[in-house]
């Protein structure tokens, strides 16, 4: 059985019921962050989410490690829900880093003390001194020398600060991280160090990732596997290596054209038309999320949300398209 | 040679606490003018109140004439008892800068848990009870709530549930609690920004207990809190003296700033002018300290200085 | 904006039913005396009897308060103890007196303000912005009673004549001399919010000048004089108006020390001589005012800066946010 596994899990955010909502007997609007998403990552694997921004990315990474709770469904790791009380030996083993680590360590603590914490905090080391060489070892872990215990997060570069907050996860000895967006802050020589830190910390350590990003080029690198989600939803699952050459899904294509060209020559793809709009209501009229936008949009697209079906072996895509044309399509993709 | 080694060994010598406090003093540079004025003032207000006693006459005693002018004698006259006005003035500054500290730390103690506990449930009932509690007392004006304290235990001291209230302990509890809704409004605000902070999530995560992720939250929301407390000492100053000046707070014969600036208004007539010009000066020029250094405390902050 | 003025109007008068619990609990658990503390002004047990029986002493707790808030939904704030005269008629005119102080104090200072404020930020570093820094933080240090007792040396011994330093003259009387009666007060009363609000535009008005704004209009090649007072000072009035509206409700409470110093007959006169003499029907109908008046005054700051601010309107369309803070 994989070692984590999601099962059909629904998030809402509920708007605060206001006096006139309550007046007209209305409920408060609701807004579907993340809609009946199911997915399953086995032990020493990962996993890419990718989609743009509003997705409900990040939704689902604090659904991951119980920092929201779900409307319905299920998360568990190893067994367990994440929803519900945790033991603390069940609480270390899932752990986060998320897109801004200015934001994501205390400031006013100085490095050293931050990754103390939790060590202290579980009884992980015994006295000063152990937690001292503890952080030194965390540090040389990812790759930074001793003398940055010392310093406070507003002397520290965003690159060396990212892998202090990956540091601070690793001092619980989790199975699981959940990265969120860890190289998004981040300029692009940065980005391949702290990639190829979390490529290899994972080979090292044999940890398992959920890794939410819409850098399409880092998911390529890192995942095994590759869940694209839309509006909540997820869109086209699949191996990497058969989702990123040969994507099913027509905002799967959508997103690997509009990736940046590494060469200028070539011409960029058409891009993302109409940004999604930040608020939708949860129970919309049913349909495919992305008709709207979708160029091969069809009669039948309007009347049932279009489930996951398998494309392929292991390969999911949730597309009324026929298969055969979906294929012609997918040959005019530049890959 | 020995020119290097020596201050070496000094260095090597120096407790750790002396080398912080030099890098400390490095990083934070010397004070802009105004706050360097700002803390001269603050000096000679704090040796005016603590050490002047020590030396002067008894202020309740009669030392001199009434109404004599400054002199060697008495460097700011003496009062229309003859008093020593030095004394007094020394006497009451004592007094309001104790005041000013006391209500002050009252307020921060009461205020930041229930400005904490707001934030943390923004938009529940329970931070909107504990809003509209705040608004309810800031809507009656100090005076209003002395005049009612004074109405209801009167001006001396007075036990309430076997515990003796002196009369300053009285205008400590009423100021300390007319000044908690500023205080818990701030400490809200400040905790409602920090709870969006990433850091919070991830001590969570990280399986830290509510309490420590509370503590980590607090090291944020604490300096800019004090901050502001450190300038309200200088309303809270200015608070004590009207309460005197209004015969509400601590009474006669206990000096107080207050106190003698109202007793100077009955004789501005025979022009004596030292006996309100010159206490009056002190006031000024205290609250002027305080106001200083708390702006610079507070722009440091809003600097976001790390440390 | 009106459901936003609604839910304002609910909440005020929520904290009004508070502020009045609040002062009927006080006084109904001051040790030892009965309500309003009459014993000592009616002397023999039968008269204080007959008192207690017609204040409705008699009856439990509840019914006490009950009665007591069903007057006051009347407008029926009881009669003074001394002169049976109404507390409302009572209060009418020294309301109008404290009112008509603070508020001139207002205007006269917010304008004189805004007007140092923006010229110190015109010109950073010039002896203006000097004297806006140094004398901003001096003037809202000096105590406002201590001010007064000054200004009445000065102007009641050193220079009789020039300026009346004591009394009240009713503009029906003599509207010249009701304005000279005018000018020390406002000046005392309003000195320390006129540094407030200088401060304060001067801060403002330097970051809108600082703005992107300011720059783009600059580039476009306005003169300088259009850019100070059309575009940054529009932007820097927010941040003022919102204190100035503040202020407002703090000057009504200051008016106690200055009405004291120069024996002007307004509300916080009325108030302490209400409860130096235990007339405590008149002491609780002037707190109750006083707290419905910075309370309004509190409102209408919210108000103006509703309007001023879309950002904020944008926002509590849906959540409803802090009050703002201002210290
Ligand atoms: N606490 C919350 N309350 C209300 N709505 C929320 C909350 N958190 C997220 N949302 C909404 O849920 C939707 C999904 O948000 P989420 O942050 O998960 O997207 P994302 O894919 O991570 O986007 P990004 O790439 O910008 O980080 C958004 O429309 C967002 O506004
Ligand atoms: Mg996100």
């Amino acid at each position: 059985m994989s070692l984590i596994v999601i099962d059909s899990v629904t998030k809402d955010f509920v708007a605060e019921r206001t006096v006139s909502d309550r007046l007209r007997r209305r409920a408060a609007p609701a807004l579907r962050a993340v809609d009946d998403v199911s997915l399953e990552v086995p032990a020493g694997q990962t996993l890419a989410v990718v989609g743009e921004s509003g997705s409900g990315k990040s939704t689902l990474a604090r659904l991951l490690v119980g920092l929201e709770t779900p409307t319905s469904g299920r998360i568990t790791v190893d067994g367990v829900a994440m929803s519900g009380p945790l033991t603390p030996a069940q609480r270390r083993s899932v752990q986060i880093v998320s897109q801004n680590p200015w934001s994501a360590l205390n400031r006013r603590r100085t490095i050293g003390q931050s990754l103390a914490l939790p060590l202290h905090a579980h009884r992980l080391v015994a006295g000063r001194a152990e937690g001292r060489a503890r952080v030194t070892e965390l540090l040389d872990t990812v790759g930074l020398r001793e003398e940055y215990a010392d310093r406070r997060p507003a002397d520290v570069s965003g690159g060396e600060l990212q892998r202090v907050t990956i540091a601070r996860a690793l001092a619980v000895e989790p199975r699981v991280l959940v990265l969120d967006e860890p190289t998004a802050s981040l300029d692009n020589r940065v980005k391949a160090v702290v990639v190829s830190l979390l490529a290899d910390l994972r080979e090292r350590l044999g940890l398992t990732y959920v890794l939410v990003t819409h850098e399409l080029d880092v998911a390529h690198y890192v995942a095994d596997r590759t869940a694209v989600m839309y509006r909540g939803r997820i869109v086209e699952s699949g191996a990497a290596e058969t989702v990123f050459p040969s994507p099913r899904h027509p905002y799967t294509r959508m997103l690997l054209d509009a990736r940046p060209q590494p060469d200028p020559g070539v011409p960029s793809g058409p891009g993302l038309p109409d940004p999604t709009p930040a608020r939708r209501p949860a129970a919309g009229p049913g349909g495919c999320a992305f008709r709207g936008r979708c160029p091969h949009a069809m009669a039948a697209c309007d009347e049932a949300v279009p489930p996951l079906a398998t494309v392929a072996p292991g390969h999911h895509s949730a597309c009324l398209l026929p298969a055969g044309e979906d294929a012609a399509l997918a040959s005019r993709v530049p890959s | 040679m020995t020119s290097v080694t020596v201050p070496d060994r000094i260095s090597g010598a120096t407790p750790a606490w002396r080398s912080r406090l030099r890098s400390w003093a490095r990083k934070t540079g010397r004070p802009a003018p105004l706050t360097a004025a700002g803390i001269a003032l603050l000096v000679g207000f704090t040796v005016l109140a603590l050490v002047v006693p020590l030396f002067a006459p008894d202020p309740r005693a009669t030392t001199g004439l009434p109404l004599e002018s400054p002199s060697a004698g008495h460097f700011m006259g003496t009062d229309h008892l003859g008093r020593d006005l030095l004394a007094r003035t020394a006497a009451g500054a004592r007094l309001s800068l104790a005041v000013g500290f006391f209500s002050v730390l009252l307020g921060l103690v009461l205020a930041v848990p229930l400005g904490m506990v707001a934030a943390y449930r923004a938009g529940s009932w329970l931070d909107d009870a504990v809003m509209r509690v705040l608004e309810t007392v800031q809507a009656l004006p100090v005076f209003v709530f002395a005049m009612f304290v004074i109405g209801l235990t009167g001006t001396g001291s007075s036990s309430v549930a076997g515990i003796t209230l002196s009369m300053s302990t009285k205008v400590v509890l009423l100021l300390g609690i007319s000044f908690l809704p500023y205080f818990a409004r701030v400490a809200r605000a400040q905790t409602l920004a920090e709870v969006h902070e990433d850091y919070v999530g991830a001590l969570r995560v990280l399986g830290l207990p509510r309490r420590r992720v509370l503590g980590e939250v607090l090291v944020n929301v604490l300096p800019p809190v004090l901050a502001q407390g450190f300038l309200w000492i200088a309303i809270a100053i200015f608070a004590e003296s009207a309460l005197g000046f209004l015969a509400l707070g601590v009474q006669p014969p206990t000096p107080t700033l207050g106190g003698i600036l109202a007793d100077s208004g009955n004789y501005v007539l025979v022009d004596a002018w030292w006996y309100s010009v010159l206490p009056g000066l002190v006031l000024v020029l205290a609250v002027t300290g305080f106001n200083l250094v708390g702006d610079a405390l507070n722009d440091r902050i809003d600097r976001g200085g790390s440390q | 904006m009106l459901a936003f003025l609604a839910r304002r109007l609910a909440g005020l008068a929520l904290v009004m039913w508070l502020v009045t619990t609040l002062v009927f609990f006080l006084l109904r658990f001051s040790p030892g005396s009965p309500l309003f503390q009459m014993q000592g002004f009616s002397t023999s047990q039968e008269s204080r009897d007959k008192l207690a029986e017609h204040l409705g002493l008699d009856d439990p707790l509840p019914v006490q308060y009950a009665h007591y808030l069903g007057r006051l939904l009347h407008g029926d704030l009881g009669r003074s103890i001394y002169n049976n005269r109404t507390v409302t008629s009572l209060i009418t005119g020294p309301l109008a007196v404290t009112l008509e102080l603070a508020l001139v104090t207002a205007l006269v200072w917010v304008a004189i303000g805004i007007l140092l404020g923006a010229l110190a930020a015109a010109r950073p570093g010039g002896f203006l912005d000097g004297l806006v820094r140094v004398g901003s933080v001096v003037v809202v240090s000096i105590p406002s009673f201590w001010l007064g007792v000054v200004c009445v040396i000065v102007f009641g011994v050193r220079i009789p004549g020039v300026l009346p330093s004591s009394g009240w003259v009713p503009f029906g009387e003599d509207p010249v001399e009701h304005l000279r009666c005018l000018v020390l007060p406002v000046f005392v009363l309003g000195l320390g919010a006129g540094g407030i609000v200088a401060r304060t535009m001067r801060a403002s008005l330097a970051d809108a000048l600082r703005s992107d704004h300011v720059a783009y209009a600059r580039a476009a090649g306005l003169p300088e004089r259009t850019i100070l007072w059309r575009v940054a000072a529009r932007g820097a009035l927010l941040p003022t108006t919102t204190v100035a509206g503040l202020m407002m409700g703090m000057l009504v409470s200051g008016t106690v020390l200055v009405e004291s110093v120069f024996r002007i007959p307004g509300m916080g006169r009325l108030t302490v001589g209400a409860f130096a003499g235990q007339d405590y029907p008149l002491a609780t109908g002037c707190s109750l005012t006083i707290a419905l008046v910075f309370l309004l005054c509190n409102l209408v700051a919210d108000l103006v800066q509703f309007r001023l601010d879309p950002r904020l309107r944008a926002s509590l369309t849906r959540r409803r946010a802090g009050t703002a803070v201002a210290a």
